[in-house]
């Protein structure tokens, strides 16, 4: 059988020249560890466990504690302080005993002597404006913090407690077991801080012309920390920056403030009959059962009479909420007040809106019917909104979340009009603070620990809301355009979404944008919408009313698509690398009726002819020495491809050769790899988009080769046309090589012609 | 608990995040400085938060100042040439240069600035002047890129550091 011999021999050798190059002897090479993008997570992830399945779902053992508030509140208005007064009922259902409760003092940051009043380096500068001087070298600290009048158990008798700045050690007289409960009340007070003047999170705003405040009151009781599996107990400060990790629990608030007061909180009114006059109450009623536009339940010329009256006399709200993880309520008598009904699933939720005057005429047109339209959005991603209602307050310079309630940003000019920077930038927060009771309210992850979870999930079905709300809504964030900046900037001043860094530097785009839009990048390019809404629901309905960590996302999004992530996670979430990928070359090859002269002299030295050879197919590309001009008029330059092709034509069935034979070399300069998106044009004007699948990358990360044949000449390769995959650098994405300018460039180009 | 070193690295620190879930809230400008050696010129391109420009006009004087869209171009054309003179300058080997203003543009919520120098041969070394919106904004972060077709380097400049004296890049 001397032609499989020579097959074989052939093959021999020719197998040898792909390999082999010239032999010189090397140094010693040092090993390296398994450095593959494709490498799964396991080092990074913990291993899966009774409480945290592989899955990325809650285990068999799963345990949550559960912590209830029976609150009794006073707002005083004339001097500006917050009397409290709460019974809690803590439920231990980890396995563990345990000897003591942390609970959280987040307004102890604002006690004169706070540690974070200091947390930040300061200097002089070289020059300073002398009204900024003179305050910051006079400046008297504000009396805030809590002042705890006592901490007693249930039969009255005072508690052991250590406070440590903005965290409370409560030692149990007996450790608390497991399956057990504990009873204890708090009494305290403090000065409220105006949250304009002293940015923060809550506090009042102060209207001169009227002499009256406009409330928004949140982190106003000592509340406990979280006490979990994956932490132990959540025991880190309030340094004023970190947000909150909470325990869910039922609630009863009764908040008492001057009577022409207006007010809305976390949970359900329980004693509208009591607090609203009866033409507050009748529209009131009717706006439960409104649902094309929302109900006046106070107007804005009511309000304005108010500002003049403060009512001395007082009356209680009263608020109920079940399964929340924390309270808010906002009061003023400058509050317009208006409120729908929304249809979620098949329920009614109750859409409302409070806002003083300078919020309009945006916040009458807008806010409640925004608040609307969210819910529905975000439902549809996740589950149906399970609370009885989500309430949007007008606050200037805020943006904040709590469960069913919400401060927003959005104040027109005096004059009433506004920009469409204020007008979007309102729809936008409101979706986004709204959409926070989605992400971490229900889905309660440890913001404190992993802001991204919360704010990086709810960027994402903001911008999907957004798009929804308006077609070519102008959304900052979401679309893998705009993150480039942020990603291809300075690596000095970039972090991984997955650390913490001591001097985390523009969080924004950290926390956010990135996440954000790496979550679109894998809805849109990677798994397709289908595959990602299902796993992304999953996540959700897995994890409602629970305390999910950042790998039972990871897993679950896996889990309930199998689609393998782990490289997508590691490069999004675990680096700061990029997206860089280019086109290096387009050969174009022909067929030959003998081989090329590489092949020749591989073969000679082993004493062979190429005639000798069995029947094969020989490629020459147009760059090597053995191209001729003539290879490229003769189609059929083969006599074996020809004969071949005739003799087996019947099984062929009328198949002819393509007349275009190129191999594509694809390279990635950037450390993020992604699937390649290839759009070929052709000469015949026509386009052709095809997408080869991320694991090209897995064996050479750095150069991926592609045959292909086609029967018209590729004129043009674009990589990434669409601007899908945030590629950093579009001066590799085309052949022929095509110049980007920069903006230096476009703007001078535009200004000359 | 934790089977893993890293694992327990992540959990010992804290996280610290801005404190509205929305607006920017850092303050930063971005100044890019390409020398053009085929053109021997050096192009800046300034970016700076749309929003931030407009308080800072608004401070300085009694008028309304609304940008993007702009109340009157041809005012802002002067305010902003000015501002920039002002608050950013170059030296080569110790000779201030002369910064031509070409104009400026808007892009989502950022105001670019467009300036340059003709005529030009690298210098031994250089300084940068930087007091974009300095002390208007106790915060603010003046990153400055310095770049050729050879090298880039990055800065960061604040108001405890307005001046950058370097050796020219290679």
């Amino acid at each position: 059988m001397k032609s499989n011999f020579l097959f074989f021999s052939f093959a021999f050798i020719f197998s040898g020249l792909l390999f082999s190059q010239e032999e010189t002897p090397k140094a010693v090479q040092s090993g390296h560890k398994n450095n593959n993008n494709f490498k799964q997570l396991y080092e990074e992830f913990s291993t899966p466990n009774r409480f945290r399945t592989a899955s990325g779902a809650p285990g068999i053992d799963y345990y949550q504690q559960q912590v209830d508030y029976i609150m009794n509140i006073e707002l005083d208005d004339q001097n500006k302080k917050l009397y409290g007064e709460e019974t809690i009922t803590y439920t231990n259902n980890s396995p563990d005993d345990l000897a003591y409760l942390w609970l959280q003092l987040d307004q102890n940051i604002r006690k004169k002597d706070a540690p974070a009043l200091e947390k930040n380096t300061s200097s002089f500068a070289a020059m300073e404006d002398v009204e900024s001087f003179v305050e910051e070298t006079f400046k008297e600290p504000f009396d805030g913090g809590f002042n705890i009048e006592y901490v007693k158990d249930s039969n009255g008798k005072p508690l052991r407690n250590t406070i440590n700045q903005t965290m409370m050690r409560v030692d149990l007289p007996t450790p608390l077991k497991s399956g057990q409960q504990f009873v204890f009340s708090i009494k305290w007070w403090y000065n409220i801080n105006n949250h304009v003047v002293d940015r923060a999170r809550s506090g009042y705003e102060y209207f001169p012309k009227d002499d009256n405040r406009v409330y928004v009151i949140a982190q106003f009781f000592p509340r406990l920390a979280v006490y979990n599996d994956v932490e132990g107990w959540q025991n880190y400060q309030f340094w004023d920056n970190g947000e909150f990790a909470l325990n869910f629990g039922n609630y009863e608030v009764n908040i008492t403030v001057p009577e022409d007061h207006i007010m809305e909180a976390t949970g359900e009114l329980q004693n509208p009959k009591e607090v609203l006059s009866k033409v507050e109450l009748q529209r009131y009623k009717k706006a439960l059962n409104t649902f094309d536009k929302p109900v006046l339940i106070v107007n804005q010329e009511e309000a304005q009479i108010k500002e003049a009256t403060k009512a001395t006399k007082k009356s209680t709200w009263k608020f109920k909420a079940q399964n929340v993880r924390d309270f808010g309520f906002a009061t003023s008598r400058r509050f317009i007040w208006d409120m729908m009904a929304v249809k979620v699933g098949n329920k009614n939720v109750i859409a409302s809106s409070l806002y003083p005057k300078e919020g309009n005429p945006l916040w009458e047109e807008y806010s409640t019917k925004v608040v609307a339209h969210t819910l529905k959005v975000y439902s549809k991603y996740t589950f149906d909104y399970p609370y009885p209602k989500a309430v949007s307050v007008h606050s200037k310079n805020q943006g904040m979340e709590y469960p069913m309630i919400c401060w927003n940003h959005g104040r027109p000019n005096e004059d009433g009009t506004y920009s469409d920077k204020v007008k979007y930038g309102m729809i936008s927060v409101i979706i986004h603070e709204v959409g926070h009771n989605y992400f971490p309210m229900i889905v309660n992850s440890d913001e404190r620990q992993w802001g991204w979870m919360d704010e990086g999930l709810d960027t994402f079905v903001q911008y999907l809301t957004e798009q929804e709300f308006e077609p070519n809504y102008p959304s900052r964030r979401g679309d893998p355009s705009k993150v480039i900046r942020y990603m291809s900037g300075d690596q000095d001043f970039i972090s991984p979404i997955m650390s913490n860094p001591e001097n985390v530097f523009q969080l924004g785009p950290n926390a956010y944008g990135k996440p954000a839009t790496a979550l679109n990048i894998l809805r849109e390019t990677i798994m397709g919408e289908e595959l990602f809404d299902y796993a992304f629901k999953t996540y959700s309905q897995r994890w409602m009313f629970k305390h999910p960590s950042p790998e039972d996302f990871f897993r679950t999004m896996e889990d309930a698509s199998a689609v393998d992530l782990d490289w997508f996670w590691r490069g999004w979430f675990y680096s700061t690398d990029v997206v860089d990928i280019g086109v290096k070359s387009l050969k174009r090859f022909y067929i030959a009726s003998k081989p090329n002269k590489q092949v020749d002299d591989a073969v000679s030295e082993y004493g062979m002819t190429s005639d000798l050879f069995p029947d094969m197919v020989f490629m020459i590309d147009e760059e090597s020495e053995s191209f001729s001009e003539e290879l490229k008029n003769n189609e059929m330059n083969s006599e074996v491809l020809k004969n071949y092709l005739e003799e087996n034509k019947a099984t062929l069935s009328g198949k002819t050769l393509p007349k275009y034979y190129y191999e594509i070399e694809f390279e990635k300069p950037g450390g993020i790899v992604m699937p390649i998106i290839v759009e070929y044009s052709y000469v015949d004007g026509t386009k052709e988009q095809v997408t080869y699948p991320v694991q090209v990358w897995r064996k050479n990360p750095q150069s991926v080769t592609k045959r292909i044949t086609s029967n018209k000449e590729i004129v043009k390769v674009v990589i990434d046309p669409k601007a899908k995959t945030a590629d950093v650098n579009l001066s590799n994405n085309s052949w022929p090589k095509e110049e980007i300018k920069s903006d230096f460039d476009k703007f001078k180009e535009a200004v000359k012609g | 608990m934790f089977k893993n070193k890293i694992s327990i690295l992540f959990f010992l620190v804290i996280v610290l995040f801005p404190l509205i879930s929305f607006t920017h809230d850092y303050y930063v400008s971005i100044t890019e400085v390409v020398y053009v050696s085929e053109k021997q010129q050096l192009q800046l391109t300034t970016r700076v938060f749309t929003d931030d420009m407009e308080a800072y006009f608004n401070s300085q004087t009694n008028e309304t100042i609304l940008l993007s869209p702009d109340h009157n171009s041809i005012l802002i054309d002067t305010l902003v040439e000015r501002f920039f003179h002002n608050n950013f300058k170059v030296f080569f080997d110790d000779n201030e240069l002369e910064i031509n203003y070409l104009g400026r543009q808007y892009q989502e919520d950022q105001m670019l600035i467009f300036t340059e120098v003709t005529e030009l041969r690298p210098p031994i070394s250089y300084e940068i002047q930087n007091t974009i919106l300095i002390p208007f904004r106790t915060k603010q972060q003046n990153i400055v890129r310095v770049k050729n077709n050879v090298a880039q380097k990055s800065f960061l400049m604040n108001a405890s550091k307005t001046i950058l004296n370097q050796l020219w890049i290679n």
